[in-house]
């Protein structure tokens, strides 16, 4: 029977913040997800790394762990984090006391907020409203959801820890009151197998309640449905809040040459349904084009949900929480030893939630080593020598591109493949920069035994996610697999629609203006000329 | 002011054909046209129909016609004028010297860079599915280096559509160009274009022969030149001694730049005066009638001024069609009436991107009479010396369907005739 020592369900930021940090303890640790990485929530938000300034009235604990992981991401996440610097930008519809509030607010947390003069704002941000009435300048930054978490594992890895995708935990096992093992099931082959452990740490996000009712324990989380707007273009090189009490559709976070809009709050019941309407949308734009009045113009890649997991205590709950922001709920409260689960908390906090859980498990299992996870960097820089090679095959701007995406071991191995076989520099996504050798890289390394499907390859590469959304690289990146024996058992065809489909659901929604244009010409490819979804002669 | 019989706005496939076919009645042509349309996307294939309700169901368009919706273009349009349209490109394309074949009678099928099978209507000849099924062995033809084909992929999936039984082999030529094109990648366009020449052909036809033995089937990407000839696919099936086919692969399409230069051959041969970069921002109308069009651009107006006007601007892909954030359409020149299934979210788009049902924003379009005349919904011609060609048309859905080029050739043949009555 497989073995570890730590069982971590849940690929998302806390789930690797928690695997990270365990192996760098020297814990036998191994993560299990039931889909690929990073596809819940960790992926499905802004992509703000808050400053604290949006929690400093309400919640200034969270406020304030908010301005130190932010300072400690920035130096250990260098490669995932653009620091754009943020806007808190008061409109004449917010409310001026608000403001008083606010800037006190931030001085008790001691987040440094610097008032500007707004003509000076839009000189800085020309797209912003002229209507300002303040604003402020605070440390907000952007960061890459999907590459911190990849950075995440690939420094677990180096220390030992495992990671296994497309596994799904569908039963914690005991014996005495005690945690013995987890039963799981693969997603490709339905095959299920048991592996055996002395800690379950439940860190399934808004599954976390599922999780927990395995075993008969309830864990009130609610799935909290929150919905964003991809624009194609960089409409702010600044991240712009709103000044006023937190509420929808406040916030643009620039990244690369994209403007993310969110976001919405509603209860949900279940975290799966992430089908965007377009009454969604208009209602984002809505107060988006108060901030910035030419809003509609900008043409929107994608509409994307996911959802909070927000935790509610009831009064029968044990556990007692660590910070306002997230709980650890220790279910030997509920009766069973060696098993708990972590639960709200933000991306932007997910280290500090990773080190008080670490904390607990290894009070458990009688280790004593401090956590270093905030001192030593995810990945390590990249070698001069690496970049000057890469950009023989790169254009400058996708040496850049590469270099922070892949990581200093991916990166050289990558340009390793591209030297040995000049074929493989050919350029699948022209839009990001993904080159054939990149993908096989991806695949051959692929933490998935049994398979792995394009979207997975999306999103460690990018590929996919540019202005064409697909229409190009879906047909190159099936051919590659299969010019490089690289296929398996996939059903090509299948394969390629449901890539296109998925990048279709965040199109559909928002099927106006330029975006139109571009199913136009997806359909025209696809099926117009490859005739994907028609029959055989 | 430039004035003349029949102005043409948009340069595509519904354009070039409308003024062509105006002009060959001797009618003074001018196109006015600021993009080349769709022919490097769609290929050098005029599908006609091919699935008229479902997708499991294919049918000719001789068959279904009489099934299809009222608001069908080939319904607006009868058999007997689609005929006829059919008639004119077989005709032009011979008198080009680049012949192609089909009716409205039956499918033909052809193989895609994907290995399935796509149903066309009018196609080039080297275009031809069932060489595939008639032969024992199928080589499939890959170039060192290139770009947007994947022999294996055709082949894995091949091996599904056409069958298991036959034997399959991949063979490769070098096209020994990764010097000359500077490191950057081999496309589809460049093989195409050492192809046209005679010296590429040649060197081509020889590395095949170490390989490919007479009697078999070859499968080509879509490379056998970018000029309007069947010079590369003769060479190829007399040196090889086999049947040959081209598959389609993803645009660029060198057949689409076959057929988009044939038919400028053909408009300039027959007088058609193009004006290019000419964006047509508005027009004058009087009394239900359009006196001109007029062009900006580069700091000046230019007026056109004719006896009709045909406006063949393309769908939401070329901007002849503009989607607002609400759902709305507008037609941005004459502002034409549109019909919109329904401006409900959840009848605009499919939930699948492709299904067994058509698309409902492609349904959207301009409505027209039987003559091709914009009308509103009492059926009524808003313009009386307006006519409309090709995708801004209401009523189909051309990926779907497979229809796109054909709706384009006869509601463009209409077009014409219709302008010339004026």
């Amino acid at each position: 029977m497989e073995k570890a020592t730590v069982i971590v369900i849940g690929g998302g930021a806390t789930g690797v913040g928690i695997l990270r940090d365990l192996a760098m303890r020297g814990v036998d640790t191994m993560l299990l997800e039931m889909r690929d990485m990073v596809n819940g929530s960790s992926s499905r938000y802004h992509g703000l790394l808050h400053s604290g300034g949006r929690y400093a009235v309400k919640d200034s604990e969270a406020g304030r762990e908010c301005i130190e992981e932010n300072m400690i991401l920035r130096r250990i996440g260098k490669h995932c984090v653009e620091a754009t610097e943020g806007f808190f930008v008061r409109l004449p519809e917010d409310d001026p006391a608000y403001e008083k509030e606010w800037v006190e607010a931030c001085k008790k947390i001691n987040l440094p907020a610097i008032q500007l003069d707004p003509m000076e704002a839009w000189h800085l941000e020309p797209n912003l409203t002229h209507r300002a009435q303040a604003v402020y300048r605070v440390p907000d930054a952007a960061i890459d959801g999907f590459r911190m978490a990849w950075q995440n594992i690939d420094s677990a890895k180096r220390y030992g820890g495992r990671v296994k995708t497309y596994t799904e935990v569908i039963r914690v096992n005991s014996s005495n009151g005690q945690v013995t093992s987890v039963t799981v099931q693969d997603y490709f082959t339905k095959q299920k197998y048991d592996i055996e452990c002395d800690f379950v740490v439940n860190a399934a996000g808004p599954w976390a309640g599922k999780v927990a009712g395995f075993s008969n324990i309830p864990v009130n989380v609610q799935p909290d449905r929150g919905t964003l707007i991809a624009f194609n273009h960089r409409i702010t090189s600044r991240i712009v809040n709103r000044l006023h009490k937190s509420s929808d559709g406040d916030i643009f976070v620039p990244h690369g040459s994209i403007t993310i809009l969110g976001t919405t709050s509603r209860a949900v019941d279940s975290p799966e349904d992430t089908q965007v309407t377009t009454a969604e949308v208009e209602y984002l734009l809505r107060i988006g084009e108060l901030t910035f009045e030419d809003l509609r113009g900008f043409r929107i890649l994608r509409a994307f949900c996911g959802s909070r997991p927000l935790y509610t205590a009831d009064a029968d709950a044990k556990g007692r929480g660590v910070s306002r922001g997230f709980v650890i709920l220790d279910h030997e409260h509920d009766g069973l030893r060696g098993f708990a689960s972590i639960c709200g908390g933000k991306f932007t906090t997910y280290r500090l939630m990773a080190e008080k859980m670490a904390d607990l498990v290894c009070r458990y299992i009688n280790n004593t080593t401090v956590c270093r996870t905030a001192e030593e960097e995810l990945v390590p820089d990249i070698d001069a020598v690496d970049i000057k090679k890469a950009r023989k095959y790169f254009p400058s701007f996708g040496v850049k591109l590469a270099a922070s995406r892949l990581g200093q071991q991916k990166f050289k191995k990558v340009i390793q493949r591209m030297e040995a076989e000049p074929l493989k520099r050919e350029i699948v996504c022209e839009c990001e920069n993904v080159t054939m050798a990149e993908i096989e890289e991806m695949v051959t390394t692929t933490d998935t035994a049994s398979d792995y499907t394009l979207s997975d390859i999306r999103r460690k590469t990018r590929m996919g996610m540019g202005t064409c959304q697909g229409a190009f690289c879906t047909f190159r990146s099936m051919g590659m697999l299969a010019q490089n024996d690289l296929m398996k058992d996939h059903d090509a065809i299948a394969e390629m629609k449901d890539f296109l489909q998925a990048r279709y659901k965040g199109i559909s929604p928002v099927m106006w203006g330029n975006t139109i244009r571009e199913v136009e010409l997806m359909r025209g490819i696809y099926d117009g000329v490859l005739n994907i979804g028609g029959g055989i002669d | 002011m430039k004035a003349c019989d029949v102005v043409v706005i948009g340069g595509g496939i519904s354009g070039i054909l409308a003024a062509i076919a105006a002009a060959k009645k001797g009618k003074s042509v001018t196109m006015l046209r600021y993009g080349y349309g769709a022919f490097e996307i769609g290929g050098g294939l005029i599908d006609l129909m091919a699935y008229p309700n479902n997708k499991k169901e294919s049918s000719s368009l001789k068959n279904c016609i009489n099934t299809l919706p009222n608001d069908h273009p080939y319904s607006k349009l009868g058999l007997q004028r689609v005929e006829a349209a059919v008639e004119f490109l077989l005709e032009l394309t011979k008198e080009e010297g680049y012949a192609y074949e089909g009716s409205v009678d039956e499918l033909h099928w052809v193989p895609t860079a994907v290995g399935t099978m796509k149903p066309t209507g009018l196609y080039p000849k080297s275009f031809d599915a069932q060489v595939l099924k008639k032969a024992d062995t199928i080589y499939l033809v890959d170039f060192k280096g290139l770009k947007d084909y994947y022999a294996k992929l055709t082949e894995k999936m091949l091996n599904k559509t056409i069958g298991k039984d036959k034997k399959y082999e991949i063979v490769t030529v070098d096209p020994r160009m990764e010097d000359a094109i500077g490191g950057r990648d081999i496309m589809i366009m460049d093989i195409a274009r050492w192809l046209d020449t005679k010296e590429g052909q040649k060197d081509c036809a020889n590395q095949l022969q170490a390989f490919v033995k007479p009697g078999a089937a070859i499968v080509f990407p879509q490379v056998l030149g970018t000029m309007p000839s069947y010079d590369a696919y003769d060479k190829m099936k007399s040196e090889l001694q086999c049947d040959i086919t081209e598959a389609l692969c993803i645009p660029p399409s060198a057949a689409g730049m076959r057929l988009s230069r044939l038919l400028h051959n053909a408009a300039r041969k027959h007088g058609v005066k193009i004006i290019e970069k000419a964006r047509v921002n508005s027009a004058v109308i009087t009394d239900g009638v359009c006196g001109a069009v007029v062009v900006s651009g580069g700091g000046k107006e230019h007026t056109y001024a004719a006896k009709s006007f045909i406006l063949a601007t393309g769908g939401y892909y070329s901007g002849g069609l503009e989607v607002l954030d609400n759902n709305k359409i507008i037609e941005p020149i004459f502002n034409l009436p549109i019909k919109i299934m329904s401006q409900k979210e959840d009848e605009w788009a499919n939930v699948e991107l492709f299904s067994n049902q058509k698309q409902p924003f492609s349904l959207a379009g301009v409505m027209v009479n039987h003559e091709m005349c914009p009308v509103n919904e009492k059926g009524e011609k808003v313009l009386k010396n307006v006519f409309t060609a090709g995708r801004n048309l209401c009523g189909y859905d051309f990926c779907f369907e497979k229809s796109g080029n054909g709706v384009a050739l006869a509601s463009a043949y209409q077009a014409a005739a219709s302008a010339m009555e004026v």
